[in-house]
């Protein structure tokens, strides 16, 4: 019993709920249950209206130990006693004897119930022999200790002793037996497990048969009563306890009724006897019941056992699957993102399976058709399939487990042409022999198409920029071309760089506006003009002032700017015009970079007539000019100014070694992929070399560009231009006489080596052939020049050619 | 640059002037002389030629100017030349002495006034 719960807390009732006042309670309502169910069974005594084959008063006991507690028995004792009292038992000893027996009988039997672990739901086997096992045994207690008592007092005579011994025990142990059961199965009995109207009409239906069944066997004489026992059987089969208890009760009630009448089984038998097969019945029917009953709940106990397992797998199973079939479609959604199709290829069967994205890639419904090999190569063009039947004829031959990748195309039913990856691995049987084969495709069609297009893209570009520059002892360019964005598209900036005949150089950087086919084609022709009009000894502002007529008449809506730059390499002397374009950059020896002071202009392509100021500056040997174009300090969101002065300290941050001032620059201060293209050209002024040496052709027409290429490292060295008149004058007398006289009309060279010691200059023409005698006086007029212009010269003939030394101070020398 | 030199030919007073512009050196001097013959016909009085835009001059261009003189004078044609002061060739006309068979003279006036002045032999 649980305490308290369904008593409501208010009014008069309050007062249950103290725990002293239940137990009291409880106590008295047991006391009376007793009482009333001893006074009850009395009806039915046998024996001097005392002793009474059915005796329910044990059962409440044991029920009342078992749910409450054996310390409840002065509540069983008390009402014993009291309803001994009312009996007409004389001696009060023996009253007092037969109340401690049937006091004992129930405690005994709750111990031994305890002892043997009994449950009192009786849903296990154990349960039901136990109570089998302790009902007759605990209730001979009272049974000798009442019956004796009986015959002490004389209620019995001694001759009787036996028959009421029987009577007594029978009814205490029916009490223990069916009565107890009964009572502890009524919970379950007011809320039936049996739900539904087939069940409860089956439930209904076996009580009825029972109970008919019973009535009937009981009342014939013939002893067929054990029949019944199948019968409850299949009560307590089919409704365990709750069927089993009552079943039980009902037939027990009509077996003690039937031996108590002695009528069909127990007609004719002596009271003890009838009291023994009573006895004996009601356990076999107490066996029968509750064993059955208890089978069965334990079967479907563990049935249930077994189905909440099997459910719980499931539900595990269910999950599990859900959660594949969820990265199933992670995965295939993974491939259609992908393009990525899969395929398996069963050899034996010819059959080959293809993943759902394989014929989205064909341009197919996903499972269009089945597909074999034969027709999985139809889709590919006729050109491809030759290479994988040979890739894959070659991995059988060879067992090779990975095929090599191998790219080819398709056609899709639209007619449309894509570019696929194919991998394949061959998957050996257990034999050893190609079982299957499985792979992946990847649509590269694409890549492919970008790849065909940076190519073009950049073979055009190169096309269009100077494949080599101008290079020479003074000056030393390095240029680069960034092209914009993925670099599919050609851009519109360009440099170049041309030696002109006086040995100066001009390097152009410019910028046509926008990019694609037209700029770069704009690009292409001002590029070329400018290189034109240079060498045809333009300055840089009528130069500039060409490219600006050309574009208008190129494309009237185009734009561009542009720099030209003249450097002279021998003085440092620098020319620069800008058409709108940023200033060059200036990095100085010492490590400082400072941008050139170019006047504002306008851009090519806006106004016609537009005069453009030249600016001209000295650049010191070991200087470096930065030309370059805006995408190298335009950068989205940033004014120019900050790209400019970003530019400016990236030029002096020493470049590592490894890399050129041009890669520094171009790494540091450019995205992965810029926005717009970049040109960018680095002239470095080098140091003078101290000495200058010069092979020349045996050619008159090799004389000029020698005397410009020793002007240049005169100048170069500080001579005065009278001094380099003078000096250059001087090796070209000895040049030409060694062209004139040395040789014949055959290839040879003549060695001009030039050097500087303190400030005299030394000049050493030397030839490898024989002066011949001169036709007339020139060799002696070019002497006479040169012991003129010089302040010593020597002429060393030897066997193998002939010298000529040369000496002049100069005023102003720069050492080297 | 593919020419080192060109050559301009005028006729004055019964003078030719011819003008070169550029260098004289040893791989363009004979040319330079054989044009310049041809251009003087035997009615002419004689020759100026005008170097005061030539910016080299070595032995090879003296020798083309005193063959010059020399043919000329088998023809008794004259010849003057027009060299400014100040020009770094005057040095090698200086340092050769060549105003000892040529005339010099800063101006073509003055050069073609004493070529055509001159009385025939």
């Amino acid at each position: 019993m649980r305490r308290g719960e369904a008593i409501p807390r208010s009014g008069r009732l309050a007062l249950l709920s103290s725990p002293v006042v239940r137990r009291v309670a409880g106590l008295l309502l047991l006391g009376l249950a007793y009482y009333a169910a001893a006074r009850l069974s009395l009806q039915l005594a046998l024996v001097k209206e005392n002793v009474t084959p059915l005796w329910p008063p044990t059962g409440i006991a044991v029920v009342a130990f078992l749910l409450v507690g054996r310390r409840v028995w002065p509540a069983v004792a008390v009402a014993v006693a009291a309803f001994l009292v009312n009996l007409p038992i004389e001696s009060l000893p023996a009253a007092a004897a037969t109340a401690a027996g049937n006091t004992a009988a129930p405690l005994l039997a709750a111990t031994l119930l305890a002892r043997f672990g009994f449950r009192k739901e009786i849903d296990r086997a154990r349960d039901a022999v136990a109570i089998v096992v302790a009902a007759p045994l605990s209730t001979t207690v009272s049974a000798t200790v009442g019956t004796a008592a009986l015959v002490f007092s004389g209620a019995v005579p001694r001759s009787e002793f036996a028959a009421a011994w029987s009577v007594w025990w029978a009814g205490d142990a029916m009490g223990v037996l069916v009565v107890a059961p009964f009572l502890l199965s009524l919970p379950l009995l007011l809320h039936p497990p049996w739900k539904g109207w087939r069940r409860r009409a089956e439930a209904l239906g076996l009580f009825v048969g029972l109970g008919a069944a019973g009535w009937l066997v009981l009342r014939t004489p013939i002893p067929l009563f054990f029949t019944i026992l199948p019968l409850l059987g299949l009560a307590a089969w089919r409704l365990q306890l709750p069927g089993a208890a009552p079943g039980a009760l009902l037939i027990s009630v009509l077996a003690t009724w039937a031996a108590v009448q002695v009528e069909g089984p127990f007609a004719g038998e002596m009271l003890s006897d009838r009291m023994f097969l009573l006895q004996a019945f009601n356990l076999a029917v107490a066996l029968t019941s509750f064993f059955f009953a208890a089978l069965v709940t334990e079967r479907l106990r563990a049935r249930e056992a077994l189905e909440r397992a099997r459910t719980h797998l499931e539900e595990r199973v269910r999950d599990r699957t859900s959660d594949l079939s969820e990265a199933n479609e992670q995965l295939a959604e993974a491939h259609r993102i992908a393009g990525l199709g899969s395929w398996e290829w069963d050899m034996a069967g010819d059959r080959v399976l293809w993943s759902d994205e394989m014929y989205r890639i064909h341009g197919y419904e996903p499972g269009a058709f089945g597909l074999t090999f034969d027709k999985a190569v139809e889709l590919v063009v006729p050109e491809d399939v030759e290479r994988i039947r040979t890739n894959i004829e070659r991995a059988l031959e060879e067992r090779q487990e990975v095929l090599p990748d191998l790219d080819y195309r398709i056609v899709r039913p639209d007619g449309e042409e894509r570019v696929l990856q194919g991998r394949a691995k061959l998957v050996l049987g257990r034999d050893g022999e190609p079982a299957r084969m499985v792979g992946t495709v990847l649509d590269i069609t694409e890549r492919a198409r970008f790849e065909q297009e940076h190519e073009i893209a950049e073979t055009l570009q190169q096309a269009l920029l100077p494949k080599e520059l101008p290079a020479n002892d003074s000056l030393e360019l390095t240029a680069r071309y960034v092209a914009p964005g993925l670099g599919i598209e050609v851009g519109g900036d360009w440099y170049d760089a041309v030696e002109l005949s006086d040995g100066r150089l001009l390097i152009t950087v410019g910028d046509v506006l926008g990019r694609g086919l037209d700029a770069a084609v704009v690009m292409g022709q001002l590029r070329m003009a400018a290189r034109a009009h240079a060498l045809a000894d333009e300055d840089g502002p009528a130069l500039v002032d060409r490219l600006d007529h050309l574009l208008r008449r190129i494309d009237p809506a185009q734009m561009a700017t542009v720099v030209c730059v003249l450097c002279d390499p021998a003085t440092g002397e620098i020319r620069t015009v800008s058409a709108g374009h940023p200033p060059p950059l200036v990095l100085a020896p010492d490590g400082s970079a400072s941008f050139l002071q170019t006047p504002p202009s306008l851009p090519l392509g806006v106004a016609p007539g537009t005069h453009r100021e030249e600016v001209v500056t000295r650049i010191d040997p070991g200087s470096t000019l930065i030309l370059y174009t805006d995408g190298l300090v335009e950068r989205r969101g940033a004014s120019i100014d900050r790209g400019m002065e970003a530019l400016r300290q990236a030029a002096q941050d020493p470049a590592d070694a490894s890399e050129s001032l041009v890669d520094h620059l171009v790494s540091t201060l450019l995205p992965r992929m810029p926005d717009d293209d970049v040109a960018l050209v680095a002239v470095s002024f080098k140091e003078p070399p101290d000495r200058l040496r010069l092979t020349i052709l045996a050619n008159p027409r090799e004389l000029a560009p020698a005397r410009r290429a020793l002007a240049r490292w005169l100048r170069a060295r500080g001579a005065a231009e009278e001094e380099v008149f003078e000096i250059v004058l001087a090796c070209n007398e000895a040049c030409s006489n060694a062209i004139e006289h040395a040789y014949g009309p055959v290839d040879s060279s003549v060695q001009v080596e030039a050097s500087l010691g303190g400030d005299e200059v030394e000049v050493r023409v030397r030839d490898f052939g024989a002066w011949r005698p001169g036709r007339d006086d020139g060799r002696g007029r070019g002497l006479r020049l040169i012991e003129g212009v010089m302040d010593g010269v020597e002429v060393t003939p030897s066997e193998d050619g002939t010298e000529v030394r040369m000496r002049r101070k100069l005023a102003g020398a720069v050492r080297g | 640059m593919s020419q080192l030199a060109d050559l301009t030919v005028a006729e004055r007073d019964g003078v030719v002037v011819a003008r070169i512009r550029g260098e004289i050196d040893l791989s363009n001097a004979e040319a330079l002389g054989r044009r310049m013959r041809e251009a003087v016909p035997n009615t002419a009085a004689g020759l100026v030629l005008d170097m005061s835009a030539v910016t080299y001059l070595d032995s090879a261009g003296i020798r083309l100017v005193i063959e010059l003189q020399q043919r000329l004078d088998l023809r008794r044609q004259r010849m003057a030349l027009v060299v400014a002061a100040e020009a770094p060739i005057h040095r090698v006309l200086e340092l050769t002495d060549i105003s000892r068979v040529v005339p010099v003279s800063a101006g073509i006036e003055e050069a073609v006034a004493e070529v055509a002045a001159a009385p025939d032999a």
